[in-house]
């Protein structure tokens, strides 16, 4: 079936249906990564956007569940050059075909990702529909196009439940090992948070209690965590709810270590009087190298972001607030450190997955902070 | 970090000649080093033996030595030119190698002289089997089990331990040379006694065969500050087993994982770190296909050839970013120029799929064993951008101008199932074709999976290209639908049009009624993140055209594809000198070519590079996109020129020669008849078809004869026949295929070969020099040591100017001719005429300063010799210095190949020594060709035929009389000692004991002489000159040669007693003395032919 893509300012990009047969609206934004895309598109910082993957094949390993990085995808729409459906190893659970059949998410193929990613680049991240068989006039859609407003996300993809997660030493035999003092306890603030970043805390040796998004301060003091993280999720930091600014609020003013990443690094620069925006296009990609002021090194980073901190908002901020990392290529802000390194936020993501880990030791370092 | 300042003056060395496994990627290595070096203001001498590169040219940098690539060589420069620093990361194996040794043996440090880029230590650790897997051991990385051995009882020993299958590899080799897998002892013991040999430091590695795991690699590239990335990953087809230059590759790796890929590339980083690399380094994993395990193969700290297509592949310049880490910059310091908005910290992204497949030598070999293996056999490769993974592929594989153009191989298919199934477990240069072939009949994809270890994915996406193939074959009309999906996979019009046994024009003439038009992509690092300026593009079917022409007026050059035997290098320097003048002249320059190891395909030496294949349908495509004034077709060899004609048909202006002028030359009868009116002689000959008719002719003419197909390309299939089964058996070889062209049958002149190249503009010609060939007519021109000036009478000069130019205006040569020429019986006749650039264009430039193609180019555009400033006529005459031009071959890398030198080229490579005199020029040549001079008290082995021994007796004598212990088979040793040379007798191979082989094996003899009619691979002789390749035993097969090296010997030069010479000085004093017509002392004898075949 023919589908079509259709553009806040009328472009349309003709393709064919793969996936599940759904007309919808969404956000369009590309993504450069050429491996993992079982990751990137099952990492909920992408919910609700139709995503344009730039490298022309996908799907080639089928899909590892074991490999997501959340229990269901959540992006809104696929876009690609070609998706592989041929014969898969016993190692695949499925084919990315029957992923996005699983979960609903329509995707179309045999477009000119490149075209549709410089379009993109140019004119600047923008909404757009997606329909099938026959091409609607613009003037019939534009209509729901420019009223079309993006979601509240973070309900959906946050945790339901508070749920606790021991850190890999413990002895799952032994229940009281469990819950161990000995171990570090970190409360993690689910936004919508990669199943990869729990699980290098778990790796690190530390046990982890997940909050849903409106979890309360108050709730997370009483479980006595010795460090928080707040986690990456979707969307645009300044519509979350009231409760979210709150509890972080609360949490900056205690003097646990806090590590945010992505949505919880623009969160808590909101919090501290910092200021956010929105990018052109964003960052979507794995080979983002920044800069580690202190060092003078550079790594090459995952980042999977629309927003961003303005750099001029440094001056402005209501705390002492340093700058640890920028982009290379932009010198946009990637890292900031507040209270002397109390809080430390991060706008790529250390835990690579999919893309470089060679930021990893910030896990390491965060939990040596809260040992210390 | 910014910049050193304590580096002023840099040494940069080449990798030298041309060889299996060290090819072109070099000099476009070492030309993006020299050019980066020099903006950064540093003073840059260049060293390297081989003068078919760009990187040789005397502005490259500001000193450029062609000199033997010798430990002492190196060291009188680096003295001489004052140097304080040395970058050897760019020169291969060879450059690598050369370095270790100044830094082992005390001289950089007693000089003070530093090593740029990665330390001794770093390249110890990475090259050294026994300190890399202690280094990976600390590390923690995974290696394959295994052991090194000095000797075959420790090979016997270990292999015991580690169990069978084991692999063997040599340390310290190029492409694996000497390596290979053994299943058990007795196969073992074989190849590890060829590794012991092969190995510089005669160790080699024993280990466990991991046949069946994936393999891929990772090109990183690290600064001194500790920063690193990874520029690209590549996944081969082949599983391990195959050498990663034989393997056809693929980029990015498409068929791991994200954890697979970065728990590799987190390997990859931890393993360049420990090396402390400050440069580019390649890391090979074995991967296992399922359960995440992997173990690292070899490290290259250094540039190689998978570096190479890795910027090709990416638009990232990891030579050039290389060399200014040389310098101390650190990789965020340093611009990317193909987005200007991005540093080289970035890694690359790529939105496209890339495909190389290796151009193997066997078309030519065809008696070469064509299993692959851990030793590398091709010569070349060929590179294919695509937005699709069909489309990469399809359109590597019609670059590799085998005549495929697609998956189907006639051979293949007329198979029976009982005859092909075997098929499928040999790993050869077929296999592709091969499992293509499984497919169409019906073998499932899992079965070939466990049969040959290929990834499902490969399988399945050629089991989707067999599938459109047979579609198109069987649809009755080519639907709009069907069309689309054929280009997107790639399908060329000539393919549709084959399978569908249609006209092309008529397919071409659908797919334009269907709005499918080639449209282009660029190639930008980045994925399209970025604004990018990169002029660098592939080519699509997509609506958008990246691509727009500019509105300057623009010339197309056509590039030369893969490096092979016969198109080598030397057509990349033509085609790049071409580009350079039309870019002076104010012309944009546009380059099409597919080959990723070039200069030509660097991105900023065209104005637009388009990475294409040399093929009718795609030059077509982009032609129509550009519209250029002309499209010069001269400098891309024969693949270039083979296009003539389809691009003169398709109404494009031919810059140059015209079609029709290319037709004459090429055409025999067209050609003769060019020759009767010029009153040129030729040799006589027919044009035949069938044997009979080729023994009917030969007779006529009267043995020995020539037989060869017309329209050739180095000499392919050519052969002297002395006698009538000769004839029959080569006539039934080469009709195993079907003829376009009848056979040219030739009355072979056993003379004195002459070569010219010359620019003609119509009116005038200048031949810039003549060549001399020292082996008589009969070994092919591009294997015989080629000696400038010609030693010949001025009138023979004179007769070779006439000639030149009778035929320059009769053909309408407009642009570059290549004539070679024979004197016998002081009478000049015309062999062969080449209306185009030839092999020899970047020697003679050179060596007499002129600047041929630069010149060329500018005739081209209409410009007239007698307004260039460097007159007409015969440029130097008999200038009072000597070039020596020596070919180097490949052969111990090809087993089953015959080192005896014939009609049919088989060098891969040249060397050049240049001096004031004869002895000296001649012996920097042979000494640079990695001839190993035997030392005096050292055994010789003498068998030559009976025709040669009478002019053997002479030099037996001199090697007598050098002190040398000769040996000889029975009628050879009984002839000399007869004539008084004292020799021992051995016996040949087959014979009882002592026989020639057990000599070499031994190590007594340090040299073979062997002239022979056979080269069955079954005779002695054959075996014996097998033997002494894989003892290094070095093997002469002409006396010519011979004379050459005795007299090298007899002067008693050594690679100390050499003085070196600039290009430039040496282009000087060429021109200084152009107009000398002797030599300005008593000449040695060049050759034999005073005393045997002039008097004949």
């Amino acid at each position: 079936m023919d589908g079509f893509l259709i553009l806040e300012d009328g472009k349309v990009f003709q393709g064919k249906a793969f996936g599940a047969i759904k007309s919808c609206i969404f956000e369009v934004v590309f993504n450069t990564a050429m491996a993992g895309y079982t990751e990137s598109i099952s990492d909920p910082s992408l919910a609700g956007l139709g995503v344009v993957m730039a490298f022309p094949s996908l799907g080639n390993h089928g899909v590892r569940l074991i490999e997501t990085e959340s229990d269901q995808p959540t992006i809104a729409a696929l876009f690609v050059r070609t998706y592989y459906d041929g014969a898969l190893d016993e190692k695949a659970d499925l084919s990315i075909d029957d992923w996005l059949k699983q979960n609903n998410i329509p995707g179309l193929w045999d477009i000119d990702t490149r075209e549709l990613t410089r379009y993109l680049r140019e004119n600047g991240t923008m909404r757009g529909m997606l329909c099938y068989d026959k091409c609607p006039h613009f003037s019939d859609v534009r209509k729901a196009l420019y009223e079309w407003e993006m979601p509240s996300l973070i309900p959906l993809t946050s945790t339901q439940n508070k749920q606790f997660f021991p850190a890999c030493q413990a002895d799952f035999n032994n229940k009281d090992n469990l819950v161990d003092a000995s171990r570090p306890h970190i409360g993690l603030i689910d936004y919508g948070s990669k199943r990869s970043i729990i699980n290098l805390l778990n790796d690190c040796g530390a046990d982890v209690t997940v909050y849903p998004y409106n979890v309360s301060a108050e709730e997370i003091f009483n479980d006595q965590v010795q460090g928080i993280l707040l986690s990456n999720g979707p969307g645009d930091p300044k519509f979350c709810d009231e409760v979210v600014f709150n509890t972080i609020r609360a949490l900056t003013k205690s003097d646990l270590p806090i590590m945010a990443i992505g949505l919880g690094h623009l969160l808590v620069a909101l919090v501290l009087g910092l200021d956010t925006e929105k990018m052109y296009f964003g960052h979507r990609g794995t080979n983002h190298p920044v800069r580690e002021i202190a060092t003078d090194q550079f790594f090459v980073t995952v980042q999977n972001h629309g927003y961003v901190v303005t750099t001029v908002s440094l001056e402005t901020a209501d705390v002492p607030v340093e700058l640890t990392y920028c982009h290379i290529d932009d010198e946009s802000v990637e890292g900031l450190s507040y209270f002397d390194g109390r809080i430390e936020t991060y706008q790529f993501h250390p835990e690579g997955s999919p893309g470089p880990k060679d930021t990893m030791h910030l896990f390491e370092r965060f939990i040596e902070r809260i040992v210390e | 970090m910014p910049k050193r300042k304590d580096i002023k003056k840099v040494l940069v060395i080449g990798s030298g000649p041309i060889i299996i496994g060290q090819a072109a990627e070099f000099d476009y290595a070492g030309t993006q080093a020299c050019r980066t070096l020099k903006e950064e203001g540093l003073d840059v001498v260049l060293l390297n033996s081989n003068p078919a590169t760009i990187m040789t040219d005397a502005d490259m940098a500001h000193n450029v030595y062609i000199e033997p690539l010798q430990i002492d060589v190196v060291k009188r420069i680096l003295l001489i030119e004052k140097c304080d620093s040395i970058l050897a990361s760019l020169g291969g194996q060879t450059g690598l190698n050369l370095a270790m040794e100044l830094a082992e043996d005390g001289f950089l440090k007693e000089n003070d002289i530093k090593l740029l880029g990665t330390q001794p230590e770093g390249i110890f650790k990475g090259e050294d089997r026994e300190a890399f897997r202690d280094t990976m051991l600390e590390i923690g990385e995974p290696c394959i089990p295994s052991g090194i051995a000095h000797n075959l009882e420790e090979c016997k020993i270990l292999a015991q331990e580690i169990g069978y299958p084991v692999i063997i590899r040599p340390a310290y080799t190029l492409g694996g040379t000497g390596g290979g897998i053994a299943a058990d002892e007795e196969n073992m013991l074989v190849i590890a006694a060829a590794g012991l040999e092969a190995s510089r430091t005669h160790q080699v590695l024993v280990e466990k065969s991991i046949a069946g795991w994936k393999e891929i690699e990772f090109e990183t590239i690290r600064d001194s500050g500790g920063n690193g990335i990874a520029v690209c990953s590549m996944e081969n087809f082949d599983p391990v087993g195959v050498h990663t230059g034989d393997s056809i590759v693929f980029a990015p790796a498409l068929t791991l994982t994200d954890a697979e890929t970065e728990m590799l590339r987190t390997a990859a980083l931890n393993i360049v770190h420990a090396l402390d690399i400050q440069g580019g380094c390649n890391v090979q994993f074995a991967l296992h296909p399922s359960n995440g395990d992997y173990a690292v193969i070899e490290v290259n700290p250094r540039l190689s050839r998978s570096s190479a297509l890795a910027s090709k592949a990416t638009g990232y310049p990891i030579a050039k970013v290389a060399s200014r880490i040389a310098l101390g910059y650190q990789l965020d310091e340093i611009e990317n120029v193909v987005t200007e908005m991005t540093t080289a910290a970035s890694e690359p992204a790529v939105d496209y799929v890339v495909c190389k497949i290796p151009k193997w030598p066997f078309d030519k070999f065809v008696k070469a064993a064509r299993k692959l293996g851990t030793q590398m056999k091709a010569t070349g490769e060929v590179m294919a951008i695509g937005s699709t993974f069909e489309s990469s592929l399809m359109k590597a594989i019609r670059s590799l101008e085998l005549n495929y153009w697609g998956l189907y191989n006639e051979t293949l298919a007329a198979l029976t199932d009982a005859e092909f199934d075997p098929l499928i477990d040999v790993v050869d240069d077929r296999r592709l074709f091969v499992v293509a072939e499984a497919l169409r009949r019906g073998y499932s994809e899992e079965k070939l999976n466990e049969r040959t270890g290929i990834t499902l994915y490969f399988l399945s996406k050629l089991k989707g290209i067999v599938a459109l193939e047979m579609e198109i074959k069987s649809s009755p009309i080519m639907t709009e639908e069907l069309f689309r999906q054929a280009v997107n996979f790639g399908f060329a019009d000539t393919w549709i049009s084959k399978l569908r046994n249609q006209p092309e024009d008529e397919v071409r003439a659908i797919r334009k009624a269907f709005g499918l038009k080639q449209t282009y992509k660029m190639v930008d690092t980045c994925a399209g993140e970025f604004e990018a300026i990169t002029p660098y593009f592939y080519s699509g079917y997509d609506e958008e055209n990246e691509a727009e022409p500019t509105d300057r007026p623009k010339v197309v050059v056509l590039g030369s594809g893969p490096i092979r035997i016969g198109q080598g290098i030397e057509f990349d320097y033509c085609s790049v000198h071409c580009v350079q003048e039309l870019k002076r002249l104010g012309y944009e320059a546009i380059i099409i070519n597919n080959n990723p190891e070039t200069v030509s395909t660097d991105f900023d030496i065209s104005d637009r590079l388009y990475f294409e294949p040399l093929t009718a349908d795609d030059v077509f495509g982009i032609l129509e996109n550009e519209q250029p004034l002309g499209v010069i077709c001269q400098f891309g060899g024969q693949t270039a020129i083979k296009l003539i004609k389809a691009v003169s048909d398709m109404g494009y202006p031919i810059l140059g020669t015209s079609a029709n002028g290319v037709d004459e030359a090429e055409d025999r009868e067209r050609f003769d008849a060019i020759l009767e009116l010029c009153e040129i002689p030729r040799p006589r000959g027919y044009t035949v078809y069938t044997a009979d008719e080729a023994v009917a002719a030969a007779e006529d003419l009267i043995y020995p004869v020539l037989l060869r197909p017309s329209y050739v390309l180095g000499g392919q299939g050519m052969v002297i026949c002395s006698n009538e089964a000769d004839v029959r058996e080569y006539m039934g070889y080469i009709n195993r295929s079907v003829q376009e062209h009848p056979i040219l049958v030739d009355k072979y002149l056993m003379g004195l070969e002459l070569e010219v190249d010359a620019i003609s503009d119509g009116d005038h010609i200048l031949i810039p020099g003549i060549m001399e060939h020292l082996e008589r007519a009969g070994v092919h021109s591009g294997d015989s040591i080629s000696i400038f000036p010609a030693y010949i009478s001025e009138r023979t000069r004179d007769t070779i100017v006439t000639y030149t130019e009778r035929l320059a205006r009769s053909l309408n040569v407009i642009g570059l001719l290549n004539i070679q020429y024979i004197l016998y019986n002081d009478e000049v006749y015309v062999i062969e005429v080449n209306p185009r650039s030839s092999r020899t264009i970047p020697y003679i430039s050179k060596v007499t300063g002129l600047p041929v193609v630069n010149l060329a180019t500018r005739v081209m555009l209409g410009e007239k010799l007698i307004n260039m400033g460097y007159g007409t006529g015969l440029y130097a005459r008999y200038p009072s210095v000597y070039a020596v031009k020596a070919p180097v071959f490949s052969f111990e890398k090809l087993q089953d190949v015959d080192t005896a030198l014939g009609p049919e080229m088989k060098s891969t490579g040249e060397v050049l020594g240049l001096s004031n005199t004869y002895s000296e020029a001649m012996y920097k040549a042979i000494l640079a060709s990695n001839f190993r001079f035997p030392k005096p008290g050292a055994g010789i082995i003498l068998t030559v035929r009976d025709a040669d021994k009478s002019d053997l007796l002479p030099l037996a004598e001199r090697l007598f009389a050098l002190g040398y212990k000769l040996y000889g088979t029975g009628g050879t040793a009984n002839y000399l000692n007869r004539h008084g040379v004292p020799t021992n007798i051995t016996r040949k191979i087959g014979q009882p004991a002592p026989t020639a082989k057990e000599l070499v094996q031994s190590g007594q003899a340090k040299l073979l002489i062997n002239t022979t009619d056979q080269s069955d691979i079954t005779s002695s002789g054959f075996i014996l000159r097998r033997v002494c390749i894989e003892h290094g035993v070095p093997t002469i097969t002409s006396l010519d040669t011979c004379l050459a090296v005795v007299e090298c010997l007899e002067q008693g030069l050594t690679p100390e007693s050499i003085e070196p010479v600039t290009i430039a000085d040496f282009a000087k004093r060429v021109d200084q003395t152009k107009h000398r017509t002797l030599p300005e002392h008593e000449m040695t004898q060049h050759n034999m032919l005073n005393n045997s075949t002039k008097s004949k």
